[in-house]
């Protein structure tokens, strides 16, 4: 039976009249019917996936095509054999680019899909190598940054190994996602993708779904991200303090004694361990020293005179924090797209960036 | 080393799973709650809970039909905070249309592939009325709006795209197995 396809959407995006939810509650009595929906569904839920990449990706080439100078813009649309140019024949660059755009992203687009079926087969076969050195982060921005072993700057990737940072904020974009901010002095080493130690410093973290899972092990606990964010701070001692800002994580003994079970850590709480003392301990809430980095985790890379930013945890009301001292800013929502463009006044000259 | 070793390999395989799952999930979700936004939140709070409920999860069976036995909690737990109306979507139909993505979770690679190829032969025009629909997540009146044009013919045409870009899925699945 061949369904009404109109009558699937309806129910799909549900917008259905008392009459049409009694004709499709019968009619899903059939599991043909239920396939039926299943795959409409499918189609809904994969438009959305791949148009939304698609016009990230489209608007990205775009603004890379504006930046070629107009000598170097006339790419040919198709890397084939040369054909002689017909004299006189003047093209359009604008549409020249944007279709160039348009195609080269198609082409991106199928062979992302391709590639995120083909990655599962290949993470099946290969396990992940230690032999090579892939890059597995890369240093989204500096401040003040100098580092002890040997310098590094934005837009360098990173792999695994040891970084020590004598002073200044650094923040290293992970490829699955994950942001962190070492504040200096620390010493941070990247074991891989998604596993990381800590062994001195301080550092914030913010896991998107994509990094599920992500690791910063210390001296004194391992903490394993469930969607969230953090911050750790090691001090010289050994002694690790952990703040949840947003979500939960687990921490647990290193050495993993199975004796004690992780322990799970949700969002406005903070805990810590002592070398001296007996696992872990609930503390207070304290974000004062995570304050430096915090902000360049969340986007904010930097602020000016008198601005302060400010993480000040869940039970947070705006209206009721006061300081006579600074002007605070907090985030309010985060992964929000605006419905209509927000002006920006741009009072200096230099390169400006929508992130 | 040995635990270290263990723990890590059970973060990668979490995370294998987890991404060959979630595009059936996520349609799952979306069939049962509609609202883009409201129906990613909730994949979200599917992936943190089978993160951390993972070491339950027993590797002889299917992980797609682990998640979606968890996302069928998640889904109930959205209608009970009343943020919509449950509809048609009873407990039982909830389990049928869950059965229904675990079987289908095989081809799902291909259908979606399929689709990337079908969207390139899309006219300017459909693309689009569906970029307002899916990216910019707006209603049919509201693309009505934006295109200059009612809700009614709307709702006709978007289904026409879809309908055409559903047989050019199946025509391309089809090719693909035939030889």
């Amino acid at each position: 039976m061949n369904l009404n396809q109109e009558l699937l959407d309806r129910i799909l995006e549900g917008d259905l009249s008392e009459e049409e939810r009694d004709q499709a509650a019968a009619w899903l009595e059939s599991d043909d019917a239920v396939h039926q929906l299943a795959e409409r569904a499918e189609l809904h839920a994969d438009l959305r996936r791949s148009l939304r990449r698609r016009n990230l990706q489209e608007s990205a080439l775009t603004d890379a095509a504006d930046a070629v100078s107009p000598t170097s813009s006339e790419t040919p649309t198709e890397p084939s054999i040369a054909k002689p140019e017909p004299s006189g024949d003047v093209q359009p660059i604008g549409r020249s680019q944007s279709r160039w755009s348009k195609k080269a992203s198609a082409v991106l687009a199928v062979a992302l899909a391709a590639a995120a079926c083909l990655a599962i087969i290949l993470f099946n076969v290969a396990p992940p190598s230690n032999g090579s050195q892939p890059s597995i982060a890369s240093i989204a921005h500096q401040a003040n940054a100098r580092w002890a072993d040997h310098a590094r700057s934005q837009g360098d990737s990173v792999g695994t190994g040891v970084m020590r940072l004598d002073v200044g904020i650094v923040r290293l974009d992970f490829a699955n996602g994950a942001a962190v901010t070492l504040q200096g002095p620390a010493v941070f080493e990247i074991l891989q993708d998604n596993q990381t130690r800590l062994h001195r410093g301080i550092l914030t973290a913010h896991i998107p779904e994509s990094a599920i899972g992500f690791e910063v092990e210390t001296p004194g606990m391992d903490v394993v991200d469930l969607g969230t964010a953090f911050g750790v701070s090691v001090g010289a001692d050994g002694g690790t303090d952990v703040c949840v800002f947003e979500g939960e994580i687990e921490v647990s003994i290193p050495g993993s004694d199975k004796s004690r079970a992780p322990q799970r850590i949700i969002e406005g709480n903070a805990a810590r361990t002592r070398p001296d003392g007996n696992g872990i301990e609930p503390a207070a809430y304290q974000t004062e020293r995570f304050e430096d980095a915090w902000p360049v985790t969340s986007g904010v890379l930097q602020t000016t005179g008198l601005m302060k930013f400010v993480s000040p945890g869940p039970d947070f009301v705006p209206g009721r924090y006061e300081n006579s001292e600074y002007i605070l800013v907090f985030p309010e929502r985060d992964d929000v797209v605006l419905e209509t463009a927000a002006p920006v006044d741009l009072i200096e000259p230099g390169e400006y960036q929508r992130v | 080393m040995g635990d270290e070793s263990s723990a890590s390999k059970t973060r990668q395989e979490f995370t294998q799973a987890w991404l060959k799952a979630e595009p059936s999930v996520s349609a799952y979700v979306f069939a049962a709650i509609s609202g883009f936004h409201d129906a990613e939140d909730v994949v979200q709070q599917i992936a943190q809970e089978a993160a951390g409920r993972f070491d339950q999860y027993d590797s002889n069976r299917p992980f797609v039909g682990w998640v979606l036995w968890l996302a069928k909690s998640r889904v109930i737990d959205f209608y009970r905070k009343g943020k919509r109306d449950r509809l048609i979507f009873s407990d039982e139909l909830l389990d049928r249309l869950g059965q229904a993505f675990a079987q289908r979770a095989g081809q799902r690679c291909d259908r979606r592939e399929a689709l990337e190829h079908c969207l390139e032969d899309l006219p300017e025009r459909s693309r689009r009325l569906i970029d307002l629909r899916y990216v910019e997540d707006l209603s049919a009146a509201r693309v009505a709006a934006a295109v200059d044009s009612t809700a009614g013919s709307v709702r006709v045409l978007l289904g026409r795209v879809r309908n055409a870009l559903a047989e050019c899925i199946q025509r391309r699945v089809a090719l693909e197995e035939s030889p």
